[in-house]
């Protein structure tokens, strides 16, 4: 018997590699490679580990979508880790796609999604290793185009230089019309097919646009060939998901995943307007799947992929107009398959642990609830609506239900915070053990704690973020309140707050412009690599490379902006107006609410707050 | 009802860890309606158990496993084998007769021995070092036995263990990195071909051969 696994190129490396389940794939649902009329060739590029990427949906849906397109054919790859990156190297391997093991310079189209700023050196890494020169301008006519979608595209000024063209919003009709483009374009320069992607709605080209420094700080775009401000760059969002595509099939992984099971979309978009969240703001209108559709298609992947799991998704499943009929529909219609149905996101009400209550498979473990600030005065102002009523009934509700493990996740460092908001997170968990106390329970109680990080797009995109300095005074602050309470004998509390050095870097480039560049190019040069992991990151490395390319981070997260400066996303319209993110931030001033302007339940929902969301079935003028 | 199966584990799929098999199977086995019984308590699971942990990076031609089941026929083996993913392959299986003394104790004591193939990458035949390596593993009794043997076309070696749920394959590969013969797993190029009952006299000029789980017992005898 011939054993042709040895004569792979890559298998000397795999026997060396950390985890090297994480490079072979061998994943159920894979489509054959196209032959024929010869197709245009992507590959979706993940920058981040294979566990990670694999767990993300988008790439489920855009890969499908591609094989279903009969000019394009798709491939994806995903980050190495330094140690195979190093293997690659030492033997002079390109870097392949995952299925077929094509070098990644070989495709036409190479297509990042940028869903966490920490990720972007790894971007450059997947370049190097594939042989694609990393600036744009230095690419020659047998390179491949590289594009980046995903939320980063929305605030894409520090990528610029390394990007060819940006897909901005959902990618469902975006990305069939851009590769329509190239397919129709084939033997075209590439300064001509991206004239012509250019055209797309949705598709921003760095390189065609000019972005000039401000006096009074920011920048304006202008057309490089005219020297005129360029218009908006619209966001695509499809307007009905039930018509949009949808896989009815998904990759099922070998090795395990962050993530293992079936994703189910129950709705994009959500309205009840965090100050702080960015999702939330550039993922507008609110689109729901019908609730048939949502039965058929979970019945359907829960057949075919053989998934033990099935996560109902979106950024606050509870909210769903129809949830607790589906849940219903879904528990009779899986009632044979031996499915685990989970809902990922709990808001804090009764309704939602009642719900969770009725779960069988969410019955196990604990509940994890994410009031955010710790005072209703802080609350307010970055719009989180959860009352201290709320806050008791959840707590009761989950207790009496038979809940004892209750997970808080809060923010430090949000616009206007005191100790006294500090205090007040403690202060929660006291609140959760004396409920316990009149219940006869003795719940454990974890908070968690993660830095605050301005976003653009948002209504705190002015504000300052605190310095690793005071954020590290506010986590011991808190760890030392935690361990005092109770005398420091409370074994049921428990505290963690996140290192704040990545919080403050991701701060930066979360609000970067294309000064940003080369700084990102010289850290990755000095070797940075997945500075998203504590164990790879280093904060003196990039430290190192500011001082060297004379660029001050401070610049970009520790300072107040005013209501005129020019930011280097202005030319970017995500989904909501900038006036209204300004009222918004005004509203936060004064510690004043926006409510959700859905109707919810018995509540009618609040007039529309003229948040400027193209294609709203809410706004005035296309209510119902 | 207990089935006994046997499966290969070829290509990249070889990388997929031990620990992550279950898995397969039963996501396998649900595309395929393979009737599972469960497991018990909180979180009910396939009932499917491995034999031998079998570490990464090695291809395996029969490694054995079993499964409870409410019902079976070849039919659902040939419907579950093609809902496996790609490096995967059933190559046999039979329920386990109901009150067999001997066929009804656990898998681990059925895995007698195992069987591997090893060479060197880069040499066209075993080097004398290394049989001289092995064949000290087998005078100090770590391994019953060394033959001669062939991967395709290459000539290798075949070394024979017993009790493989205690003497993995590394068994093999630490020695020979011990002694500079190979500088790491990258060098080695191993196949584990079966594990089973250990048989005597069972091919011509083999004192030893291994029988791998796909059958029962009987046909064997």
């Amino acid at each position: 018997m011939d054993f042709p696994e040895f004569a792979d190129g890559m298998w000397p490396l795999l026997t060396g590699a950390k985890r090297p389940s994480r490079y072979v794939g061998c994943e159920y649902g894979t489509l054959p490679e196209k032959g024929g009329e010869r197709p245009v060739r992507m590959c979706l590029a993940f920058p981040d580990t294979y566990e990670i990427g694999m767990s993300y949906l988008g790439f489920q849906i855009l890969y499908f979508l591609v094989k279903s397109l009969p000019y394009a054919d798709v491939d994806r790859v995903y980050c190495p880790w330094p140690d195979l990156e190093e293997l690659l190297r030492a033997r002079s391997l390109p870097l392949s796609s995952i299925e077929n093991g094509r070098p990644v310079g070989q495709f036409d189209l190479v297509g990042f999604t940028l869903q966490y700023e920490l990720s972007y050196t790894n971007v450059l890494t997947m370049l190097d290793l594939a042989g694609i020169p990393l600036l744009s301008e230095e690419r020659g006519e047998k390179d491949p185009l590289i594009c980046a979608g995903g939320p980063g595209a929305l605030t894409p000024e520090p990528l610029a230089p390394f990007v060819d063209f940006f897909c901005l919003g959902d990618g469902e009709e975006l990305l069939a019309e851009v590769l329509k483009v190239l397919s129709e374009t084939k033997g075209a320069t590439r300064q001509d097919r991206l004239s012509a992607l250019s055209e797309v709605e949705g598709v921003y080209v760095p390189a065609f646009v000019d972005y000039c420094p401000h006096p009074d700080e920011g920048g304006r775009f202008l057309w490089k060939r005219s020297n005129k401000d360029v218009p908006l760059f619209q966001r695509r969002a499809v307007q009905c998901l039930d018509s949009a595509f949808s896989p009815e099939m998904l990759l099922v992984p070998s090795a395990g995943i962050v993530h293992d099971r079936i994703p189910i979309e129950l709705f994009r978009g959500c309205t009840r307007g965090c100050r702080f969240c960015q999702a939330g703001m550039v993922t507008r209108p609110v689109r729901e799947r019908s609730p048939d559709s949502l039965v058929e298609r979970a019945r359907l992947l829960v057949d075919r992929t053989g998934w033990e799991e099935l996560g109902l998704l979106s950024l606050a499943s509870c909210d769903y107009s129809h949830v607790v009929p589906l849940i219903r529909s879904l528990t009779s219609a899986l009632a044979d398959r031996n499915v685990k149905i989970s809902l990922p996101s709990l808001r804090m009400d009764a309704f939602s642990v009642l719900l969770a209550a009725e779960m069988e498979s969410m019955r196990r473990g604990g509940l994890t609830f994410a009031p955010e600030a710790g005072t209703q005065r802080l609350r307010d102002v970055i719009n989180k609506g959860v009352t201290e009523e709320d806050f008791d009934v959840c707590l009761e509700t989950a207790l009496s239900k038979g809940w004892d493990r209750i997970k808080l996740y809060f923010m430090m460092g949000l616009p206007g915070e005191t100790d006294k908001d500090l205090e007040g997170i403690v202060d929660l968990a006291e609140r959760a053990f004396a409920i316990g106390r009149r219940n006869r329970k003795k719940p454990r109680i974890a908070l968690s704690v993660a830095g605050f990080v301005p976003k653009a797009h948002t209504p705190f995109q002015w504000e300052r973020q605190s310095t690793v300095e005071e954020l590290r005074a506010k986590g011991r602050f808190l760890k030392g309140l935690a361990m005092s309470r109770q005398g420091g004998k409370n074994n049921r509390l428990s505290l963690k707050y996140h290192e704040p050095e990545q919080t403050v870097l991701e701060g930066v480039f979360a609000r970067g412009d294309r000064a940003l560049a080369p700084v990102l190019l010289e850290a990755w040069r000095r070797g940075a690599r997945f500075d998203g992991w504590s164990e790879t990151f280093s904060y003196d490395l990039w430290m190192d490379a500011f001082d060297r390319t004379g660029i001050d981070p401070a610049r970009y997260a520790h300072r107040q902006r005013t209501k005129n400066e020019g930011l280097p996303w202005d030319h970017i319209a995500a989904g909501v107006s900038k006036s209204f993110l300004w009222r918004e931030k005004e509203k936060a001033d004064r510690g004043l609410l926006s409510p959700d302007c859905r109707p919810h339940g018995v509540d009618q929902g609040a007039t529309c707050h003229g948040c400027g969301a193209v294609a709203c079935p809410l706004a005035p003028g296309q209510r119902g | 009802m207990r089935l006994r199966l046997t499966y290969s584990k070829r290509g990249r799929a070889c990388f997929i860890p031990h620990i992550a098999i279950p898995s397969v199977f039963a996501r396998s086995g649900a595309r395929a309606s393979v009737p599972f019984q469960l497991s018990e308590g909180f979180t009910p699971r396939p009932r499917i158990s491995l034999g031998p942990e079998l570490p990464v990076g090695i291809p395996a031609l029969s490694e054995p496993f079993e499964a409870w089941v409410h019902s079976f026929d070849q039919e659902m083996l040939r419907r579950w084998d093609e809902c496996l993913p790609p490096g995967f392959s059933l190559t046999g299986g039979y329920e386990v007769p109901e009150g067999s003394p001997g066929e009804a104790r656990a898998l681990s004591k059925h895995c007698e021995a195992a069987s591997c193939l090893l060479a060197i990458r880069g040499e066209t035949s075993p080097s004398p070092r290394l049989a001289a390596c092995l064949e000290g593993l087998r005078d100090a009794g770590e391994i019953l036995s060394v033959t001669s043997a062939f991967m395709g076309d290459r000539p290798c070696l075949r070394c024979i263990v017993e009790t493989p749920s205690k003497r993995g394959p590394t068994l093999l590969v630490k020695p020979l990195v011990e002694e500079g013969i190979v500088e790491g797993w990258g060098d080695i190029l191993l196949v584990r071909e079966a594990v089973g009952r250990l048989v005597r006299g069972a091919a011509e000029g083999a004192e030893y051969g291994v029988v791998p789980l796909s059958s029962p017992k009987d046909e064997h005898r």
